[in-house]
């Protein structure tokens, strides 16, 4: 229980840093939703753009000093001109910010409340990492096992070297190499735009399978290579390690000796890298659903940074800030069931 | 080398391709010669630009038939980004315009080829004069010359204030404005989204709202500035009045667009909420915030049914709109790309239907495509839009008119239209619509001249004295910094040569490749040397903003900071002027003194590259934005 407690208010330090720093860095970056906002031909024209940015600004705090706009942001209070009245508001909206439960409104599009619209697209980004990392999980474990087991072999060679060139490929080039060698300018197999068919029926799942395809391979390509060289090290390392030896001496059956003593043991480094696969799949649900024009949550992470929606990119990164911490108390409760030791120091 | 694309980072990942993956060069066939395949055949110069179908393969419009136009399908279309909403008050981008274009109606439309105004939601207007007397009272009518008086003549009707005409004896008038009046007949039988009937309060309420600082229409309240009182007459008319003769009056109708009084007013005794007493500030906010603005009710023969992050769709409704312009498609689909690139493959694939967006690599392949020619074509349209180099004239190596002209004589503008437009492109010498009656056709383009620009130089004390290649004065070299947007392919291009051909003149080129919010704030804040961009000019163009004196300051879209007294005239007097030939005479003249100045080095009039599916008939493509109406259109099968 107070293990439980001090992980919790670390992980609560963290996300506070993490959007701290977040917050920062997008304020300090070049470009402001108030130009953006007025950016167009029409409100160029319209001579009077000086008087709508600082109307634009004061309304949504932009010309308040750094940490007044950190304060608000993070709440519970409202510190705009309609927030609290202790911090000169009206008093129509006295609470608000994160602390509140409040990810606050695009500034561009006022209607759009950030948590729904990232509730929306998180039903897709997730959905697509979390069968990216069974995929990248289901070969790379059996490959990583073949390897170890065959060390120095042909197969390995050849499958490390896929491995690496796999590992270096950066995910966005990979996508438009598929796009165009698999998509309609190419042989044509497979769509390359969105989840549906333009007159796909909601629910056909044929349909949405095809479109998911090349998306959850560039998602997942890196992660296989990952994961699979991590078992290849684990797997030899166990296998030549004196346990093994001892049972083949003890004429346990070879089946056993694999399933029992080798795959089990070399099982938890791999398992523990949980933590850093998630995070990488969000991250790369940024390149991967703006090249296949997917709605998902990195797409919008990326169009929210193009329009200096601060609000909504602090809101994809405190959320994919909690997607790592989870990942990691999950490696951490997975190591902890498969490795014994690591059980019971924690007792 | 396969394909070229968007960006050149795009370009070297598809060349690294190409190489780490042979299979990928075998999917597609390319020319023998490696060259890029020849562009597609332009029209004669003769055709008509207007008729339908004049790009499609095998068809003349001029001797084969149209197939008879039936109902049915649903075109899909590529859109480069998602409308923030569809209240055109609160949201008036490209992307917004062209999808109300075909949900919603205004006062008055456009004519998609000659421009002229055309009844929508109106059925008839009438417009009349006011006439101010000495003692300040005002009356409005058609103003006849009679000898030593004005005669007012009361046109519209009813509710004319005058009754009968009046004359009035020049001595007491203090002066005269023509076009200043507006009073509009409404179609009958039309009906919102939801049912409800057309009104004249709908047209009151968007003008009403305009006046209201909390509404969040600063992009638009600008238009309506002048248009200073407006009032119901029955329940069919309504009149608008003008504070001053303005050139580009009517146009501003277009834009009125009306909002259903009885979803957004909450003083509008139809509405489900209705308080009499609501503030101004409870109104905007309500108005503001209303979520009809994102799920439209609109007046138009299509319906939203869907705004989604990925397309916003319509479909045909029956609602009293005129049945020869409710259009044929039985729904209607803006599907979100925002990679042009991935638009043609979605082409390609019959995910779409239709883009405007080709990029010039995909359009000049296009043809040579089996995979593109299978299902699609190419064309290509203009609407009023440029591109130029825009001088900060504070910076005090650019102050000098010769400096400008010089680097203006620098600027190889024919090169890039013949290398990267394939001549496609077309040379202006002006913001004004080179299709219009304001446009200086006569005012040639200033030619690529190297030998006249150092002359320029060194007239302006711009030589090199030290022998390092550049031409200095004062000890520093002649340096100029250029923003651009990063990833546009077509600028880099531009830029690139541009360097070469200012570094052959003596002048160091800086090229500062900037994300688009970051280009606007150093433009705005006047942080730049020179900006190249391209120009969306209205057709009616008023070119106060950009080049009268009060305008100079940050903020405004004077951006070079440009000022002179006699254009400060010459723009007053061609924004008040209604006559068209003496409007003509104006506008020529002050083109003359910018066209002198070089602030602006107007480029090219770039064309729009479009791809359209051979199932589609009736396409015509026309000048004015956005060059195109679904409503037209129709699918062959």
């Amino acid at each position: 229980m107070r293990n439980l407690l001090g992980r919790s208010l670390r992980a609560c330090a963290t996300l506070l840093g993490l959007v701290a720093v977040a917050f920062v860095l997008l304020r300090l970056a070049p470009g402001d939703p108030a130009q953006l906002r007025f950016a167009s031909a029409d409100a160029v024209e319209a001579g009077a753009a000086a008087e709508a940015l600082a109307r634009f600004r004061a309304e949504h705090l932009l010309d308040r000093p750094l940490h007044v706009q950190f304060l608000h942001y993070l709440g519970p209070f409202d510190l705009g001109p309609e927030g609290h009245a202790l911090f000169g508001g009206s008093g129509a909206r006295p609470l608000g910010g994160l602390l509140a439960g409040d990810f606050g409104r695009e500034y561009l599009r006022p209607d759009v409340e950030i948590a729904s619209e990232l509730l929306g697209r998180l039903s897709i980004t997730v959905p697509l990492a979390l069968v990216s990392a069974l995929l990248a999980y289901a070969l790379a474990l059996p490959l990583g096992v073949w390897q170890g087991l065959r060390r120095g072999s042909a197969f390995d060679g050849w499958t490390r070297a896929l491995a690496l060139l796999a590992y270096s490929a950066p995910v966005f080039w990979v996508a438009l190499l598929l796009q165009e060698g698999l998509g309609p300018t190419g042989l044509d197999w497979l769509p390359i735009l969105g989840l549906r068919s333009r007159d796909a029926a909601s629910g056909d799942v044929a349909d949405l399978a095809a479109h998911a395809v090349l998306p959850i391979a560039c998602l997942s390509y890196a992660s296989i290579a990952t994961i699979s060289r991590q078992m290849r090290a684990a797997t030899a390392e166990v296998a030549s390690s004196d346990f093994v030896l001892a049972a083949r001496a003890r004429g346990v059956p070879e089946r056993a000796v694999l399933w029992r003593h080798i795959v089990r043991n070399a099982l938890v480094p791999a398992i523990t890298m949980v933590g850093q696969v998630l995070p990488w799949l969000v991250g790369g649900s940024v390149l991967v659903e703006t090249v296949f024009e997917i709605p998902g949550m990195g797409k919008y992470a990326f169009d929210s940074l193009q329009r200096r929606e601060y609000d909504a990119v602090a809101a994809c990164v405190l959320v994919s800030g909690v997607m790592t911490l989870a990942g990691l108390a999950l490696s951490d409760f997975l190591q902890a069931r498969l490795d014994p030791r690591v059980r019971d120091a924690g007792r | 080398m396969s394909k070229a694309h968007a960006s050149p980072l795009r370009s070297a990942f598809l060349a690294l391709a190409a190489l780490a993956a042979p299979w990928t060069l075998a999917c597609r066939p390319e020319p023998a010669s490696g060259e890029p395949s020849p562009p597609p055949a332009r029209p004669a110069a003769s055709l008509d630009t207007t008729l339908p179908d004049r790009f499609r393969p095998g068809f003349d419009p001029r001797s084969d038939a149209l197939l008879t136009p039936r109902r049915g399908g649903k075109i899909v279309v590529h859109v480069e980004a998602l409308p923030r909403q569809l209240n055109y008050l609160l949201d008036n981008s490209g992307v917004t315009r062209r999808i109300l274009q075909e949900l919603h109606g205004t006062l008055v439309a456009r004519d998609l080829f000659t421009g002229a105004h055309r009844p929508q939601l109106a059925e008839s207007w009438v417009v009349e004069d006011t006439l101010v007397r000495r003692d300040g009272r005002r009356l409005y009518g058609e103003l006849v010359e009679q000898g030593a008086a004005w005669r007012v003549v009361p046109r519209s009707s009813p509710g004319h204030a005058l009754g009968a005409a009046v004359d009035v004896a020049k001595a007491d008038v203090a002066r005269i404005e023509r076009g200043t009046v507006y009073t509009f007949r409404l179609r009958t039988g039309l009906h919102w989204h939801d049912g409800a009937p057309l009104r004249v309060e709908d047209f009151l309420l968007t003008w009403r709202l305009t006046r209201i600082p909390a509404v969040r229409c600063d992009e638009k309240r600008f238009e309506f500035d002048h248009l200073v009182h407006a009032e119901k007459l029955d329940e069919r008319s309504l009149r608008f009045f003008y504070d001053r003769q303005y050139f580009g009056a009517e146009a501003v109708f277009e834009a009125l667009i009306p909002l259903p009084a009885h979803v957004y007013d909450l003083r509008d005794p139809a509405h489900p909420a209705a308080r009499p007493d609501a503030s101004d500030e409870e109104l905007a906010r309500h108005v503001n915030e209303h979520p009809a603005n994102r799920r439209w009710i609109g007046i138009g023969p299509y319906r939203l049914v869907e705004f989604g992050d990925e397309y916003v769709e319509a479909e045909r409704v029956d609602n009293g709109w005129p049945a020869e312009d409710a259009g044929w498609f039985d729904a209607l689909r803006w599907r979100l790309i925002t990679d042009d690139a991935l638009a043609y493959r979605a082409l390609c694939a019959g995910e779409i239907d239709f883009t405007s967006r080709l990029l010039s690599d995909d359009y000049f392949r296009a043809s040579s495509d089996p995979e593109f020619t299978a299902r699609a074509y190419v064309g290509h349209f203009y609407t009023p839009r440029a591109s130029y180099i825009g001088w900060n004239l504070r910076r005090p190596q650019l102050a000098d008119a010769r400096v400008r002209t010089a680097l203006a004589l620098a600027t190889d503008w024919d090169g890039y239209v013949q290398g990267f437009y394939r001549g496609l492109a077309q040379r202006v010498t002006a913001e004004w619509f080179d299709g219009g009656l304001d446009y200086d056709s006569e005012l040639a383009p200033l030619p690529f001249d190297l030998a006249r620009a150092r002359a320029l130089l060194a007239e302006a004390g711009w030589y090199d004295r030290d022998g390092d290649g550049l031409v200095d004065r004062d000890g520093k070299p002649l340096s100029v910094e250029l923003l651009t947007q990063a990833g546009s392919r077509s600028g880099e291009v531009f830029l690139q040569r541009l360097q070469e051909t200012f570094a052959q003149a003596g002048v160091r080129l800086e090229i500062a490749a900037v994300a688009w919010p970051v280009l606007i704030e150093r433009v705005r804040e006047r942080e730049f040397d020179g900006v190249f961009k391209v120009w969306v000019v209205p057709i009616e163009s008023d070119p106060a903003q950009r080049w009268h004196s009060r305008e100079v300051g940050t903020g405004t879209a004077n951006e070079t900071s440009f000022s002179s007294p006699e254009v400060d005239r010459l723009i007053d007097a061609y924004t008040s002027e209604l006559d068209d030939a003496r409007r003509g005479a104006t506008s020529r003249e002050l083109q003359r003194r910018l066209y002198a100045e070089q602030a602006y080095d107007y480029g090219v009039k770039v064309p729009h590259k479009f791809g359209a599916s051979l199932r589609l008939r009736n396409v015509r493509v026309g000048p004015v934005d956005p060059g195109f109406r679904l409503r037209e259109w129709y699918f062959a099968e």
